[in-house]
């Protein structure tokens, strides 16, 4: 049975001037997915979540959010969304609770009791009086996940949700958007931080430059390539030997070992045995997603 | 919906610091005004430092019912009021840009006509607590005054219809110099340029425009009266009038229809003009 596409992504483009800031990049996220957006600073990901969430107009291209096309002048689909972008929007002079109260006033559904509820789930009910605009960028940041978390949406975009947090926080934010998952909740995650989203995410996305470079399971992304990790006496030499290798390949050096990706661990061995360079150690195994992704954006 | 969101402007704009100090300073300000032209009537009772002429001026401004001619003026374009509205919409308006609060409704499928109206409306109302405030204290102070100078109210003279009309000409004449700030707002994004940009407008440069056109000619003269100021000052005319405190029969005036629709012109223009650029702006750094 196909799953439902909850949000569609078509050839979107946002051109600043002669910037182009996102360049025809198409994504789909079906029904339970949850869709790591990877991308260094200023690859465009914000910008592409501000266009999905009809804050900015696209240069061209399409978003369908449950079948419906968005746009700043027609959010309506927007209502079964939540999202938290950048540093949470939240009105300084007012408390936590209040805040709460913004966001639950758009959503007339929503009860007292699912406000402190989420107090309690983003673990600020003891701080629930304090004026916002006295929190710290982690406090603030779990307010704000709580404000998107509020009506129960059935689709979470987040863009840096971990930003300014302390290990345990993020440990709390990890638990908590798995947790939502597992209750159905699609997720659309933007993160710098790869650990976190090969922990969490089921699916990946990587846009570099406005351009989507790669996008798949976490799964096959990581899997897809092997990596060799080899000891030698210099870390130089073969390196430059290995950058001989045809194909694309992507070489890190650390202390005594080189990592390579892209090629056979006989490739490797045989190339720097042919050139007296003997490997004391040689290890296979799968790349992380750290490793693609810094090999994809290269 | 709508009332939603409203209430949800409301609650912001009535949290603020900001507006409360500007309802206290108001009040302070037509309180202190009052206050000064009374003790000015009182030291010279025996007409000791001032003019019989001058002394009498002073005891009709404060003596009710022409007493409430001058608290309406503080609340027209050329009064306190409109000064402190501007002030208020231009930092309410452009820090919304600064926190990024419009996200809240924006991404939540709320559209930007209908936050916008919200918006303004949540101002007006504000405005409207600023003219309330000035009624208050200045309809307050002059009775006190007015028992204390001759003895009673004088409230057969009071002539309620009219005053109504004069107060809600007078609070007219506020919404365009609002809505100018409001407009200035959003597409600078900056309170400064806006309350700025409205007061030195409303203040300087309308005022030098209308010199300047005086110096052009007759024609040049009655095309100013259509701007703003002209045409508030053209509709006050008739609270002059009204108030038994002047004449609306200047011939260099608009007449009072035409100020009247002028001014919604006005208002429209600024508001459809704000509209145009918020549905136009991209709202994330």
């Amino acid at each position: 049975m196909q799953k439902e596409i909850v949000l569609q992504i078509n050839e979107l483009k946002k051109h600043f001037g002669q910037v182009r800031a996102v360049d025809g990049i198409s994504i789909e996220v079906t029904r339970n997915q949850i869709l790591g957006f990877l991308g260094p600073n200023g690859s465009g990901k914000t910008t592409t979540i501000g266009m999905i969430l009809g804050l900015i107009h696209p240069t061209g291209g399409t978003v369908t959010l449950f079948g419906r096309p968005i746009s700043p002048t027609s959010p309506e689909p927007l209502r079964k969304v939540g999202a938290l972008v950048g540093s949470p929007s939240l009105v300084p002079y007012l408390s936590a609770k209040e805040n709460l109260g913004l966001a639950a006033r758009l959503y007339p559904e929503t009860s007292q009791r699912r406000i402190s509820e989420v107090l309690d789930l983003i673990g600020l009910q003891k701080s629930s009086n304090q004026k916002a605009g006295t929190f710290s960028t982690g406090m603030k940041q779990r307010l704000g996940l709580g404000m998107a978390l509020l009506h129960q949406p059935e689709l979470l975009i987040l863009d840096e949700p971990t930003n300014g947090m302390d290990p345990s926080g993020m440990h709390e934010i990890r638990n908590m958007l798995a947790n939502l998952a597992d209750k159905g909740v699609t997720i659309f995650l933007s993160s710098h931080l790869l650990h976190e989203i090969e922990q969490i995410c089921t699916h990946v996305a990587v846009i570099n430059k406005g351009r989507l470079v790669a996008q798949g399971r976490v799964r096959e992304f990581v899997g897809q390539k092997a990596q060799v990790k080899i000891r030698v006496d210099s870390t130089e030499l073969a390196s430059q030997l290995l950058h001989e290798l045809p194909g694309s390949i992507h070489i890190r050096t650390n202390g005594d070992y080189v990592t390579v990706s892209g090629v056979s661990s006989r490739a490797v061995v045989s190339h720097l045995m042919s050139h007296g360079v003997i490997p004391s150690e040689v290890t296979n195994g799968d790349l992380d997603l750290e490793t693609v992704f810094l090999e994809l954006i290269s | 919906m709508f009332l939603n969101v409203l209430a949800n402007e409301n609650m912001k704009l009535f949290k603020r610091r900001l507006f409360w100090a500007e309802i206290i300073f108001l009040g302070l300000i037509v309180l202190g005004i009052l206050l000064a032209l009374f003790i000015t009537v009182e030291t010279n009772r025996n007409g000791s430092g001032l003019l019989s002429d001058e002394r009498q001026m002073m005891l009709e401004t404060l003596s009710w019912p022409q007493a409430w001619s001058n608290v309406i003026r503080f609340v027209g374009w050329d009064g306190f009021g409109p000064i402190f509205l501007m002030i208020l919409v231009g930092a309410v308006t452009a820090q919304e840009y600064t926190w990024r609060t419009q996200q809240l409704s924006l991404s939540r499928g709320i559209s930007r006509r209908m936050l916008l109206m919200a918006k303004l409306a949540a101002l007006f109302i504000a405005g409207l607590l600023f003219i309330l405030t000035i009624l208050v204290v200045g309809g307050g102070a002059t009775a006190i005054f007015s028992l204390l100078l001759n003895g009673s109210l004088q409230l057969p003279y009071l002539d309620l219809s009219h005053l109504l009309f004069s107060i809600l000409r007078a609070a007219y004449t506020m919404l365009p110099y609002g809505c100018l700030v409001f407009f200035l707002a959003v597409a600078s994004r900056s309170a400064v340029v806006a309350t700025g940009g409205g007061l030195v407008i409303s203040l300087m440069l309308e005022n030098m425009i209308i010199s300047g056109a005086g110096l052009l000619g007759d024609k040049a003269s009655q095309i100013v009266q259509y701007l703003p100021g002209g045409l508030s000052n053209s509709l006050l005319a008739l609270n002059n009038a009204s108030l038994g405190t002047g004449s609306s029969s200047d011939m260099s005036l608009v007449s009072p229809l035409h100020a009247s629709i002028g001014l919604a012109a006005w208002i429209v223009l600024f508001i459809g003009l704000s509209l145009w650029f918020f549905q136009r702006q991209d709202l994330v750094e």
